[in-house]
């Protein structure tokens, strides 16, 4: 078996003197969609934030693609190819979606035609962001903000796309085209860790999938074992 | 008469677009209020009469290389002293910055005393006549210049790719970081590139007004002015509020005496804050 790609072991943070992950055990490997799932206030967004660098790490290690990120900083983990689309999409406003999408390729050295391949290659996934080019990008739909946030994140090559809360707020033919796009990325080789509050939707388009309960994994499994899983199904599936 | 109060303060306006560019900037990307600002204008005003009167050099062809000195010093300054306290509430920076300021002030004052000096042209530049008004060719030349700088830090902005890092930094600060934006750089690169404009500002103003420590006071209430006027995080509005500014105060002196110059200005500007406190061209972002 591949080494890990994403490996989180004992991963512990929070905010100031706060904890909110008590020991994250987590392996993820090349190529491989997962879903992060749990209840509101489980740690989902905060371990996302713990592997991008923007939340401060206070126990265990983070290993990707074989260094050991634990400590550093968001720059080095972007710089390798660790990339995070935020919860509420965080576009910049007053800037257009190219310029958004722009500002994902920022560390990049890429040149202009290599830029403008990769604005294609996005706009190709989402062909809704390409007839918005100039438009402020925060006064497009949820759903195409959405999609702007995602192709704002390839825009930087990532190894490991780390996507939270996919669906949130939007509508269920939206879901469903984001969910296609996550397919397609996926088939280029980038590897996908999803945090999804519809539960079902998760374990549906998933590989595997992790359940995080008060800052730690309590449940991992194959996708389609879990949506079997009796836990789950009375936990999150609203079944008896 | 009116149409050459117009232009007076037109003339006045642009020049005081590039004084507040800085200080806007500043302000909105690193929610600091720099008292430092005043004092990096006189600093560039020292920088030009110096360079002017060992070198013959003139205080528009010096503007840029003062400004460029400028730049190491207000990096590093903002790298090893600001940004320590750069996430700290506004009152613990403005308190830095106020104290930073009253050692510059105090070093200029130790430095270059309180003397009053003025780069004087030689040969002046004389005047255009254009009839209904006559214009100082000096004054002309120095609006010019500063409404450059502030179209290069519009373009900079708008146009590259450290300018979309300061304007995502200013947004969304840890987004930004989510970009592989050094958000710390960043906010060293801002200060630094507003403390250059800053002297190269005070480079355009040196044969135009005295050159003193004292003066710094003047112009960082009269960039907080136009900040408020032209509304915060807008190069075009500081453009705007430069002359706003401007021209208020040439109308004010003329109803009301040239020691009162600003004080019809300040009267506008609380009814401004009034009617709207966003300022005349406000928004979110720096544009």
């Amino acid at each position: 078996m591949n080494a890990p790609l994403l490996s989180v072991v004992q991963a512990q943070g929070g905010y100031g003197d706060v904890q909110v992950l008590w020991g994250v055990d987590m392996k993820i490997r090349q190529g491989e969609l997962i879903a992060l799932i749990g209840s509101n206030g489980a740690g989902k967004s905060t371990l996302l934030r713990l592997l991008s660098g923007l939340v401060r790490q206070t126990g265990g290690q983070i290993w990707f693609a074989g260094d050991d990120l634990s400590g550093t900083s968001a720059r080095r983990r972007v710089a390798s190819g660790l990339i995070h689309v935020p919860e509420g999409r965080r576009l910049f406003a007053g800037l257009s979606v190219r310029d958004n999408l722009l500002l994902g390729a920022h560390l990049r050295q890429a040149s202009r035609a290599e830029l403008a391949a990769d604005l294609d290659r996005v706009a190709a996934l989402f062909p809704r962001l390409a007839e918005r080019w100039r438009q402020d990008a925060t006064t497009m739909s949820g759903g195409e903000q959405q999609m702007c946030a995602i192709a704002r994140g390839l825009m930087g090559r990532p190894r490991l796309l780390m996507i939270d809360e996919l669906s949130l707020g939007l509508a269920p033919k939206v879901v469903d085209q984001l969910l296609d796009a996550l397919d397609a990325i996926r088939r280029t080789g980038v590897t996908l860790l999803v945090v999804e509050q519809d539960v079902a939707v998760a374990l549906a388009c998933a590989d595997r999938a992790f359940v995080l309960d008060h800052g730690r994994v309590t449940i991992a499994g194959d996708a389609s074992a879990l949506a079997d899983d009796p836990r789950i199904r009375a936990s999150y599936l609203g079944e008896d | 008469m009116i149409a050459q109060i117009l232009a007076n303060g037109l003339l006045l306006g642009g020049l005081y677009a590039a004084i507040a560019a800085g200080f806007s900037l500043v302000w909105g990307v690193l929610n600091i209020i720099n008292l430092l600002h005043g004092s990096f204008i006189v600093l560039g005003a020292y920088g030009a009469f110096f360079l002017h009167t060992a070198a013959g050099v003139s205080p528009f062809a010096a503007a840029p290389a003062v400004g460029a000195l400028m730049f190491p010093l207000a990096y590093a300054l903002q790298t090893m002293v600001i940004n320590r306290v750069v996430d700290r509430p506004v009152l613990i920076t403005l308190t830095l910055t106020f104290g930073l300021n009253l050692i510059l002030n105090n070093l200029m004052l130790l430095a270059f005393k309180a003397d009053y000096r003025k780069v004087v042209l030689d040969p002046p530049l004389g005047i255009l006549d254009l009839g209904a008004i006559v214009l100082p060719v000096d004054r002309l030349v120095a609006t010019a210049c500063s409404l450059l700088l502030v179209l290069a830090l519009w373009s900079l902005l708008r146009l590259t790719r450290i300018g979309r890092a300061i304007v995502a930094v200013r947004m969304d600060r840890d987004a930004a970081a989510l970009m592989g934006i050094d958000v710390r750089a960043t906010y060293a690169l801002t200060f630094a590139l507003a403390a250059s404009l800053a002297a190269a500002a005070g480079c355009l103003l040196a044969p135009l007004f005295p050159i003193s420590p004292v003066a710094s006071a003047t112009y960082l209430g009269k960039a907080f002015v136009i900040c408020v006027l032209g509304g915060l995080g807008s190069v075009p509005g500081v453009v705007v509020g430069g002359f706003a500014l401007g021209v208020m105060e040439s109308l004010g002196a003329l109803s009301l005496g040239p020691e009162h110059a600003g004080t019809l200005a300040f009267l506008l500007l609380l009814l401004l804050l009034l009617v709207r406190p966003s300022g005349l061209l406000g928004r979110r972002g720096f544009d």
